[in-house]
């Protein structure tokens, strides 16, 4: 393979990681950085056992064990699996989709960074001896004042809210990165099972964690500003929070499953020689999962007592959801069936998963049956339920991922002999710790509790457990141990060890920076696969400098698949706007309930027609932007800048009109701590407020760069485009906003 | 492919860390001294305008 044309000047050392835009190194940071919290969150989980080993132990008190258990879950869901799958979808799917790297470069290593940094701010709780004590969950009303007057609160929440902006960006960044930059001939119908599923995560993302970000902001507001969305004393709400924390919730399940049952869709075809059986409907259920997973969050609160009309509802829908996700099941097991296979360790991993997902999946629907919730709830079956799903399932297939994809990021292979141990250490461990809590959980032992009483049997099952749940740690030290060997002395891997067929095996291991010299065609779903007897370096070969034959491929599929010319930042900011609706929408749903709920001040006492009037500057604004573009169009700068100018000013005048407004409203002591409406009614005028600054500093940046020249002849036009869209949307959710905030006031 | 005489591949960029680390700080200052979120706010500052130059000039 000839030496890369260009490769920009890279600095070494630290300095290199730190600056670093490639997608591959971001993916590696990623998968380190997860890995150093995995020993954090493992560390936890195993001080909760030793404690939990045998009845009424005194190893860790009530207090120092409920924040072991909070830190252990915190960290495992936000720190490790999640940023786990994004690192193997950061390092990956540029590669299976034949691009150079993310949509969004630096944007990428921005996300690494907060999610990093999300994660020291969460630990510098400990440092602090205040950790959060208060569950993964967090409850209302246990998180406001005063049942919690320490700071473990606060840190939980300020440190998840950076580390989900990093999480957004990355979830916008993957969705872009698949929809614009594929390959030519790279069709939506020919991506790779786990692109497509590292695809759906991403909206995912923009479609959840939103939510939870709106009900961090809404805690944050009670415990700084004294305000009472959640404060039960005040008349606030408990349960809204588990709604919202459930909306987000949920669909997390699915962020943390997707992408590892798209790395089984990979390493199971590949190990069983066989394309993957039902490519379309393994797709469309991905895609099902993701858009019903939106539909049953209320079923994490049968017992909160929502009615049975409530209950019946999310029950089913719940249900309903089974019936993808064992779709995935039965075609992995219809791609083994027949199968040349391949007993590798990555696909050991693979079969442990089908069968330990499946059992998470099964006692999942017994969840879905209210009754067996009502009884079940509060005890470790449910504890036993979620770790099958995301140990047995998600973590063992990080581990199929981690062994499939170890030759492709280093040049080396993992050894298969240590494989084995870390293999049957890990399975044997996993089942031995989990399996039994079904058991103490139908015997009635409570979960979230830091000991038990000394019942028959209850003992020596839990010491089993522990036991357990060491040989999961020995299983992970020697696979750490292997990484360190195998860096220095592995078995040098080639391209393609596993005789791959997806994208990122046609080029080294590990790739040069700009991924691929050559691309071979891509006619169909596995263009590397050549039949047996055929070389496995001939189909690429053969197509290297067949530039004829890509144009060809491009005119034949260009005609469906418009979409990869779409521009990146149009999509990015698409999708961002999507976010924000998921944001805007769970601070109107607050505001909804709240704003008739408690006696005092309500929407009553606004001024509505001195805020139509400050709202028609704004809607005016829209206006003018788009005659600045117009102008923009024709090269007139001059036009250009008028409009643009004009713009902001009009933005400005209604800034000016909502803090005038604010001081009006405080002068007459209606404040953001007086009731339930008003704790809403800031809250929701004031991000929006907040979305107008900022979007007259984006068109601030754009009118500066217009005088020093930028933007003619169409040149990063582009900007101007997105920052237009950006500025639109912040009027558009005004219209909402007002009518809901100020217009219904009037008729009701 | 015969693009690959005009691969351009962005540069290592120290401006990402910058505005991530002026962010973090912004909240970490809620936690402990507002002072610290003023530094955060001016490192956001200085990042974003690198970031916005380093585009500006082809990065």
């Amino acid at each position: 393979m000839p030496a890369p044309a260009v490769e920009p000047l890279r600095p070494t050392g630290l300095l290199r990681w730190v600056t670093t835009v490639d997608h591959k190194d971001i993916g590696i940071l990623y998968l380190l950085t997860s890995v150093a919290f995995f020993g954090l969150g493992g560390i936890e989980a195993l001080l909760i056992r030793i404690q939990l080993a045998v009845p009424r132990n005194t190893f860790l008190d009530p207090g120092a064990y409920n924040a072991i258990f909070t830190m252990h879950g915190t960290t495992m869901i936000f720190l490790v699996v999640m940023p786990i799958l994004l690192g193997f979808s950061n390092y990956i799917v540029p590669l299976q989709i034949g691009a150079r790297d993310m949509a969004f470069p630096r944007l990428n290593a921005f996300s690494y960074w907060l999610f990093l940094f999300g994660g020291l701010v969460l630990y510098f709780a400990f440092l602090n001896g205040t950790p959060p004590d208060t569950g993964w969950f967090s409850y209302a009303p246990l998180t406001e004042q005063p049942f919690s007057l320490e700071s473990g609160v606060d840190y939980w929440a300020v440190g998840l809210l950076i580390t989900s902006a990093g999480t957004i960006a990355t979830g916008l960044n993957l969705l872009v990165t698949v929809v614009t930059l594929r390959a030519p001939g790279m069709s939506w119908f020919r991506m790779p099972v786990f692109t497509w599923m590292s695809a759906i995560t991403g909206w995912l993302i923009l479609a959840a964690i939103p939510a939870l970000t709106a009900a961090q902001v809404m805690l944050l507001i009670d415990r700084f500003l004294g305000a009472h969305f959640f404060d039960a004393s005040r008349g606030g709400d408990p349960v809204l929070w588990q709604h919202l924390f459930w909306y987000f919730g949920h669909p997390e399940v699915y962020i943390m499953a997707l992408p590892a049952f798209g790395i089984i869709s990979e390493v199971v075809p590949v190990f069983s020689r066989k394309p993957i059986f039902g490519y379309p409907v393994v797709v469309g259920s991905g895609l099902a999962i993701a858009f019903l997973s939106v539909t049953v969050w209320a079923h994490h609160m049968f017992t909160v007592g929502m009615g049975d009309v409530a209950n019946a509802a999310f029950g089913l829908s719940s249900m309903t959801i089974a019936v993808p996700t064992g779709i995935k099941v039965f075609s992995w097991l219809a791609t083994l069936w027949g199968g040349r296979i391949h007993i590798t360790t990555a696909m050991l991993f693979a079969l442990a998963f089908i069968i330990q997902f499946a059992m998470g999946g099964v006692t999942g629907v017994m969840f879905a049956s209210v009754p067996i919730d009502w009884q079940t709830h509060d005890t470790y079956f449910l504890v036993a339920h979620f770790h099958y799903v995301l140990g047995g399932g998600s973590l063992f297939g990080i581990l199929a991922a981690a062994y499939y994809w170890f030759p492709k990021m280093t040049g080396r292979l993992l050894s298969e002999a240590a494989g084995r141990v870390v293999f049957w250490l890990m399975t044997i461990g996993f089942n031995l710790t989990f399996f039994p809590m079904h058991i103490l959980g139908l015997m009635g032992m409570a979960r979230r509790t830091y000991t038990y009483p000394d019942i028959q049997w209850w003992g020596p099952i839990n010491f089993a457990e522990t036991i357990g749940a060491f040989l999961i740690a020995a299983a992970v030290l020697v696979f750490i141990w292997d990484i360190f060997r195998s860096l220095r002395t592995g078995v040098v891997a080639g391209d393609n060890p596993w005789n791959a067929w997806t994208l990122e095996w046609a080029t080294t291991s590990p790739p040069p920076a700009m991924n691929f010299v050559t691309l071979p065609p891509i006619l169909n779903a596995r263009p590397l696969y050549h039949p047996p007897g055929v070389a496995p370096g001939r189909a690429i070969s053969r197509a290297v400098g067949q530039s004829a034959e890509m144009t060809g491929v491009e005119e034949m599929v260009g005609s469906v698949d418009r979409t990869r010319n779409w521009h990146a930042p149009v999509v990015g900011i698409a999708a961002f706007i999507f976010s924000e609706a998921t944001f805007f929408g769970a601070l109107i749903v607050a505001f909804l309930e709240y704003r008739t709920r408690s006696p005092g001040p309500s929407p009553h006492d606004l001024d509505v027609p001195r805020t139509l009037i400050f709202s028609f500057f704004l809607f005016a604004s829209s206006g003018t932007v788009y005659l600045a573009e117009r102008r923009l169009a024709r090269d007139d700068r001059r036009g250009f800048l008028q409009w643009w100018i004009a713009s902001i000013v009009l933005g400005a005048i209604f800034l000016v009109g909502q803090l005038t407004e604010y001081s009006r409203l405080y002068a007459d002591n209606i404040r953001i701590d007086t009731n339930l409406f008003t704790s809403a009614f800031f809250t929701l005028t004031g991000f929006h407020g907040f979305h107008v600054f900022v979007g007259l500093i984006a068109l601030s940046v754009v009118s500066i760069l217009a005088f020093a020249g930028d933007f003619m002849g169409g040149r990063r036009r582009i900007v101007v485009d997105t920052v237009s869209i950006y500025w639109h949307f912040v009027d558009g959710i005004w219209v909402i906003i007002f009518s809901l905030v100020y217009l219904l006031g009037l008729v009701s | 492919m015969s693009e690959h005489e005009h691969v351009h591949l962005p540069s290592p960029s120290v401006w990402p860390v910058t505005l991530a680390g002026g962010v973090t700080l912004v909240g970490f200052g809620l936690l402990t001294s507002v002072a610290l979120s003023i530094l955060g706010l001016v490192l956001m500052a200085w990042g974003l305008f690198g970031w916005i130059m380093e585009l500006r000039h082809g990065g």
